[in-house]
């Protein structure tokens, strides 16, 4: 149930859905901007080329409804398979210049990712217990929640880097496959940096923070032998981020939206791939329609139209983004990278991210 | 003849590629003129099944090679054209009978998970509560003294105390040999009220001590509550209440729901047990009072005076919300203690029992 207020889906949202409401620190965002998965691009020279998703409400609600039968039948242990099947429904209805994407993910490694890192948790709750044979003395209790919090600000980025990682090794365009090169020792070293300063520097980071994390996240992505290149500077949103700073509480939070598109307008312009720049059209108040709607149809529906919300989302995105001017795709070489999917079951686990699967009511 | 699209799976190219489907194989003619063979022993539908969804087969080994093709009759042509040697090709039923599909599997897991609400989970939470060491239990039960009973609330009347201890050690050698140890905390609170938590602590709030005439009345009430206590059911509905949030957790795709249905495992709840757990506890209460040689009047009419003035009394309403009478089991228990044949033993006769619940000294 607490899903429902979280309806987006981690396929679709990366140029919505940054809602006030979700400000949620650093940890919230953070999962944000791991979703932006979808810059999963290509087009055949000169002009602009867009995405369409052709995928209905109606379908996906039928795949959740299934889901949700086998996994009664299962114990929930279908939970991993039925996550699959959402994610090829989806990708299979993304289309960009002429061709569709692809998933390749298993239920069956899901599974084990899911094991191992239960294994951890295990782990984990061993330790404490452990911990707690010392006594309940405050110096023992305050280094063991110490412990925890600098054991989640490090799995947090592991999390979103493995996630992100394994995903795009599974996601293909004319069978050709993503993939993730970012270092995880060096995102975890960027992440509990920029996380530390952003809470440091009361929040006034936050920009620098953002394009850092973009730059990483993005720009270690390629598609095939082909990378996706960033050059945005946090400076650049400095100024638009102050802004927002006064305007939000002033307006309620409304002011976000618009700062959240112009935001994602700016790394959009700064992000380029194969010599193609990417263009996002979104605005602060289709964005809000965006979520307005959204909103309104969960609350009427009591949850049950999270696959119609997931399908606009989509939609929404592949509306606001266009590639300009990609040539040299002749070029591109197939260049696939092993991913373990433990990083993809954490992240499952911490609730950072919940594309489609499971039905959200 | 179907037209597709071929992907060599080295480069982002597209190729368009015309299919003829033959009964060993596809066979994929280019626009260059040149023939590629596809066995279909070596091919998986990797796509297809979903209405919208394209076909898209796949040719191992990675990168494998990929075929797509848009006419969903193309299934149609491999089920006529190679009925035997494509069928691992074909999804596990037709797209058109999608919508059948999905209402019958609405039905199906409405009516699998009521199924499970009501039977599986009980049944498997009761017998994983069976396997639970005491010591488990015992501690379980601390959690459950700590909120139900707070240290600065509790009495410290120590002759009353060995009264009570008195009456359950009766009890208690009376009954099976058993792993627990019963301890008794009283409560000061006015509600005629006790609660049996995991691992022997019983729970008696002042009020039920007031509301009782005779040790045997006593005796009555802590027989019931101590078969709570050997009967396990705190920890059993414990365990249902977790893994009914675990599975509700599961289904809903919440894996952080697990941790928050771990984390109810200290609160406890409300203690607040079944039906069939209170006719349970009454019916073997009753047993144990018997072969204490106590006198079974005691509970029978503890119970019927409660259920009489219970509902008018001020506090006397909480322990019929916690153990919901009905005629029927009063009934029961009165056919019970008329068919015991023995003369009771007295219980405390020295002690003054019309004082038992007039007063509290709080622990220090
Ligand atoms: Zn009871």
């Amino acid at each position: 149930m607490r899903r429902e207020a979280n309806p987006s889906p981690g396929f679709s949202d990366f140029c919505a859905l940054q809602i006030p409401g979700r400000l949620r620190g650093v940890i919230g965002w953070a999962a944000e901007l791991r979703r932006m998965d979808i810059s999963r691009t290509d087009a055949a020279g000169g002009s602009e080329t867009r995405l369409s998703f052709h995928g209905d409400g109606g379908t996906l609600f039928g795949i959740h409804i299934i889901n949700l039968l086998l996994g009664i039948f299962t114990l929930g242990i279908y939970y991993f398979w039925g996550k699959v099947r959402v994610q090829r429904f989806l990708h299979s209805q993304m289309e960009f210049n002429g061709d569709r994407f692809a998933y390749h993910g298993t239920g069956v490694e899901l599974l084990l990712g899911f094991l191992k890192t239960l294994g951890l948790v295990v782990l984990g709750v061993i330790g404490l217990a452990l911990l707690q044979l010392l006594g309940a003395r405050p110096e023992v209790i305050a280094a063991a929640t110490l412990l925890i919090y600098t054991v989640l600000l490090v799995v947090i980025p592991v999390a979103i880097a493995g996630s992100r990682r394994y995903r795009l090794s599974r996601a293909s365009w004319r069978g050709i496959r993503f993939s993730f090169r970012g270092q995880t020792g060096a995102f975890v070293r960027m992440f509990v940096s920029g996380a530390l300063l952003t809470v440091i520097t009361l929040g006034l980071y936050y920009p620098f923070f953002y394009n850092n994390m973009w730059r990483f996240l993005i720009g270690n992505t390629y598609y095939g032998t082909a990378r996706f290149e960033c050059d945005g500077t946090g400076a650049d949103l400095f100024g638009r981020f102050l802004l927002a700073v006064v305007l939000t509480p002033l307006t309620l939070g409304l002011y976000w939206f618009w700062f959240a598109a112009h935001r994602q307008r700016y790394m959009w312009a700064h992000t380029s791939f194969a010599a193609a720049r990417f263009r996002c059209t979104v605005t602060g108040g289709r964005l809000f329609r965006l979520n307005l709607g959204n909103g309104l149809l969960l609350i009427i529906t009591l949850g049950l139209a999270l696959p119609w919300v997931q399908a606009r989302n989509i939609r929404f995105l592949c509306d606001t983004l266009a590639v300009e001017g990609l040539l040299g795709m002749d070029a591109i070489r197939q260049e696939a990278q092993a991913a373990s999917p433990t990083g993809e079951a954490i992240a499952d686990f911490l609730g950072l991210d919940f594309p489609g699967l499971a039905p959200g009511w | 003849m179907w037209p597709g699209s071929y992907y060599d799976g080295r480069t982002a190219l597209r190729r368009p590629v015309t299919i003829t489907v033959m009964a060993t194989g596809l066979r994929l003619a280019t626009e260059e003129g040149t023939f590629l063979w596809w066995p279909y022993e070596q091919l998986q539908l990797a796509q297809g099944a979903l209405p919208g969804e394209q076909i898209r087969i796949e040719r191992r080994p990675e990168p494998s090679e990929t075929l797509v093709v848009s006419d969903e009759a193309f299934l149609s042509a491999i089920r006529e054209g190679a009925p035997e040697a494509g069928r691992h090709l074909l999804p596990v039923f037709r797209r058109r009978h999608w919508a059948g599909v999905v209402l019958l599997a609405g039905a199906g897991a409405v009516v699998a998970g009521l199924a499970v609400y009501v039977w599986g989970i009980p049944a498997l939470a009761d017998l994983a509560a069976g396997q639970m060491p005491p010591a488990w239990e015992e501690r379980l039960g601390q959690a459950a003294l700590e909120s139900l009973a707070p240290p600065q609330r509790r009495c410290a009347d120590q002759e009353r105390d060995a009264a009570l201890s008195e009456i359950v050690a009766r009890l208690a050698a009376a009954g099976p040999r058993s792993a627990y140890t019963f301890r008794i905390t009283v409560v000061d609170h006015p509600a005629v009220n006790a609660f049996a938590a995991p691992g022997g602590y019983l729970i008696i709030h002042l009020g039920l001590l007031a509301a009782t005439q005779t040790p045997a009345e006593m005796a009555g009430v802590l027989a019931h509550e101590m078969q709570h206590v050997l009967h396990r059911h705190g920890t059993k509905a414990l365990f249902r209440e977790i893994s009914m949030r675990a599975l509700l957790s599961l289904l809903v795709g919440d894996a952080g729901g697990l941790g928050q249905a771990l984390e109810t495992a200290g609160t406890l709840g409300q203690l607040r047990y079944r039906r069939q757990d209170e006719e349970t506890a009454d019916l073997d209460g009753m047993n144990l009072i018997q072969a204490a040689r106590v006198d079974p009047n005691g509970m029978v009419s503890f119970l019927r005076r409660l259920s009489r003035e219970g509902a008018d009394a001020p506090h006397g309403r909480a322990y019929l919300s916690t153990h919901p009478l009905t005629v029927e089991r009063i009934k029961q228990m009165e056919r019970m203690a008329a068919g015991a044949h023995y003369t009771p033993v007295p219980l405390l006769p020295e002690y003054p029992w019309r004082e038992v619940g007039r007063s509290c000294v709080a622990a220090p």
